[in-house]
């Protein structure tokens, strides 16, 4: 009790290092989530674009309005610097400048030059197809009156290829729930980390240490001790993530099979997380060192893993060098779990075997963690 | 300057100090380095591949055949078995399904999941449809693109690791100024009762961590320029002054945390981690449109943290020059640094102790 007490007394102290995480956690998937949640057929992506319209007239109104349909329009001020910020960190994919005399230009059949601001992302492309097809189809009625292409234009664009969603998943729903846990990689592997490695090292203090060296009390029984209340702080932790996931992503799915399964790869990361961190309160002792190589495992294997930017970005070389890492596995059976639909072995066969070399990296942490711990323990 | 000297020795004595607080921004940046080494590869439009089915009975599927083998935006191959080819879009190793009815009906397409890609393929379909539809061939439309991205995706990255390595130098402004700190060392206490100026003993430890700090960032900046080869442009001369300038405020926030915290050491760099990281976070580290969204929604927020303005300012500086939002950027910084210099001052000076 007297050790619990004490641990609890230091995680108090340090309780908003582990606020500050879920902040960001919280954040980082609302900012990401996807929108048309519930949503189980196509629904189309919408890249975010700023339409310009300085002509004014039918033709150009029409053009703007169906940008505005197929596209998240946004009001951003053309002047200063706000639009370019605005592409070049992905806020806005397409800015599109409708320039004067554009639908009598249209009309007369005449070619009309498009002037765009393009970031080149998938984005961009897409909003590029929207508003190439509004103007070949506006320009395959001319010659004519422009409030005759505007209305003819927008009645045949109507018509669209229909698409068939192939999964019965909530797939918007389970995506931000991908986000949402992969991101947790970071928060448990920093925030829990570094939370139970703070209390854990006071105990590893010389002067402590010293202390409980000459005490009654076994240093495998401190060690216990220790161990319990670092997965008390991990349980509790993982459950304020888990009711916080109900909010940032739905009861729904959180309840669906898939979703649960989402919940059970993260309770099996932060198992690797807890022997993780109570292995580095063993090998290190300065606090800088200790601070410094949690933010390059729990930074770094986020970035490398497809935390931070999607895996399809990351190099072949870096995606072998990931394979070392538990936190890949882990992010890999979230992208699993977001497609996921048939449960038998032959679907379930790559997320077991992700399981299992998370698994298998804690039980070696645990040996390697005793094994240290013996030998601290004989040096007394 | 013998003072500074020998604070200098001390300071670099702290091996473990000052290895991590030196190798960790470079081991970050070289981890970055990888991971976005394929980024302007990524931004590359590749055509998504999608699988049609063969049906005899379809009148539209040979016109279709035709226009597929003009379009370049898609990757098209053609299949028989349904099943098979089913299996393929549940592995996610195709986009999509088209699929002719019999007669003149128009194809479907089956997705597996929403997303930018199927979006890409229901655009470009809808067009073939539209266009068979008019009974017309649609003309190209010129397009022209005003915008260069003169800088990859990257750079953001690259910025924010920069604001982190100045704002991580704190922790060595913390351990200097504690060393002279009386409720912190012993050696705090031997000064606190010396007949020594403490207000000259604090301001070499600054000077110290100063000149610690800027060693540091300058073998960051050896790995950047030489080994990893990272283009800043013609404006790295203002790209290192805007560094040491953000290493100011990373040594006035080790001064604050070391004034204001009346906390343990370790807590302390607790402190100037959490700090750090949470600026970074918003300054958009861990994905850059977070940054975006923070200077949109609560644009104070950005203009009050250290590494958001430092990483505008490198922006700023390597896309428009050392114009106003650069230096607007260096003054909120100096502002910042000054602020908290002053409340560490007024929280230093004058503190006695009966007891310790």
């Amino acid at each position: 009790m007297t050790t619990f007490k004490t641990y609890l007394r230091i995680v108090q102290k340090n309780i908003w290092i582990i606020i500050m995480y879920t902040v960001m956690l919280v954040l980082f998937s609302a900012v990401n989530s996807s929108t048309g949640r519930g949503q189980m057929d196509f629904a189309a992506t919408k890249p975010s674009t700023a339409v310009y319209d300085y002509d004014g007239s039918n033709l150009s109104n029409a053009l703007a309005d169906y940008v505005k349909e197929h596209t998240e329009t946004k009001e951003i001020p053309k002047d200063g610097d706000t639009l370019s910020d605005a592409l070049y960190y992905s806020d806005v994919d397409y800015v599109i400048y409708i320039e004067k005399g554009f639908g009598e230009k249209i009309a007369k059949g005449e070619d009309s030059e498009i002037e765009v601001k393009s970031n080149n992302s998938y984005g961009s492309y897409l909003s590029e197809t929207i508003v190439s097809r509004f103007v070949k189809v506006a320009k395959s009625f001319a010659p004519m009156s422009e409030t005759e292409i505007a209305s003819k234009t927008s009645a045949l664009l109507k018509n669209e290829t229909k698409v068939e969603l192939n999964t019965k998943l909530d797939t918007s729903g389970l995506s931000t729930a991908e986000f949402y846990y992969n991101f947790m990689n970071y928060s448990i592997l920093a925030g829990l980390v570094f939370a139970i490695s703070y209390a854990t090292i006071g105990f590893r203090r010389r002067m402590v240490k010293k202390r409980l060296n000459v005490s009654s009390t076994s240093y495998r029984k401190i060690n216990r001790d220790l161990m319990i209340c670092n997965s008390i702080l991990a349980i509790a932790m993982l459950t304020i993530y888990t009711i916080l996931g109900l909010f940032v992503i739905g009861p729904s799915v959180i309840f669906s099979t898939n979703g649960l399964l989402m919940v059970l790869n993260s309770i099996i990361l932060t198992i690797f997380a807890v022997s993780f961190a109570f292995l580095l309160t063993n090998l290190v002792e300065k606090n800088n060192a200790l601070l410094a190589i949690i933010n390059i495992v729990s930074i770094g294997s986020s970035f490398i893993c497809g935390v931070f930017v999607p895996m399809e970005w990351v190099p072949d070389f870096v995606v072998s060098l990931a394979h070392f890492l538990p936190s890949f596995y882990y992010i890999d059976n979230n992208r699993i779990f977001a497609t996921l639909e048939k449960f038998d072995g032959e679907h379930l066969g790559p997320v077991l075997f992700n399981f299992s070399i998370i698994i298998g990296a804690t039980i070696l942490l645990i040996i390697i963690n005793s094994i240290v711990s013996r030998k601290k323990g004989n040096e007394k | 300057m013998k003072r500074l000297f020998y604070n200098l020795k001390i300071t670099f004595k702290n091996k473990e100090l000052i290895f991590w607080t030196f190798a960790f921004p470079i081991i970050l940046i070289t981890l970055f380095y990888a991971a976005f080494s394929n980024i302007t590869a990524a931004d590359n439009y590749t055509a998504p591949k999608i699988v049609a089915i063969e049906n005899e009975n379809s009148k539209l599927l040979p016109v279709y055949k035709q226009i597929f083998e003009k379009v370049d935006a898609l990757d098209v191959s053609f299949e028989n078995n349904f099943d098979e080819t089913k299996q393929k879009l549940e592995k996610e190793d195709i986009i999509g399904i088209i699929t002719f009815e019999d007669d003149m009906s128009f194809p479907k397409l089956i997705i597996e999941k929403n997303g930018t890609s199927q979006t890409i393929v229901q655009n470009i379909m809808t067009e073939i449809e539209l266009s068979i539809r008019s009974g017309k061939q649609f003309d190209e439309v010129k397009i022209k693109n005003t915008y260069e991205r003169n800088q990859e995706m990257a750079m953001i990255e690259y910025f924010s690791l920069l604001a982190m390595a100045c704002l991580y130098g704190a922790m060595i402004g913390t351990k200097s100024l504690d060393k002279s700190l009386a409720n912190m060392t012993a050696s705090g206490k031997r000064i606190a009762v010396s007949a020594i100026s403490k207000a000259k003993i604090v301001l070499v430890s600054l000077v110290t961590s100063y000149i610690t700090q800027l060693i540091g960032l300058a073998l960051l900046f050896l790995h950047i320029l030489f080994i990893l080869k990272i283009d800043f442009g013609p404006e790295l001369p203002g790209v290192i002054g805007l560094t040491a300038v953000g290493a100011l405020a990373g040594l006035a926030l080790g001064t604050f945390v070391s004034a204001a915290f009346r906390v343990k050491e370790d807590t302390k760099d607790g402190i100037t981690t959490g700090f750090t990281m949470l600026c970074c976070f918003f300054s958009g580290m861990m994905g850059p449109s977070m940054k975006f969204v923070i200077d949109s929604a609560v644009p104070f927020l950005n203009k009050i943290n250290p590494a958001a303005l430092l990483t505008d300012g490198y922006y700023s500086l390597t896309n428009f020059g050392a114009g106003e939002r650069f230096w607007t950027d260096v003054i909120l910084l100096l502002v910042f640094s000054g602020v908290i210099s002053i409340i560490s001052v007024k929280i230093l000076r004058r503190q006695k102790y009966d007891n310790l």
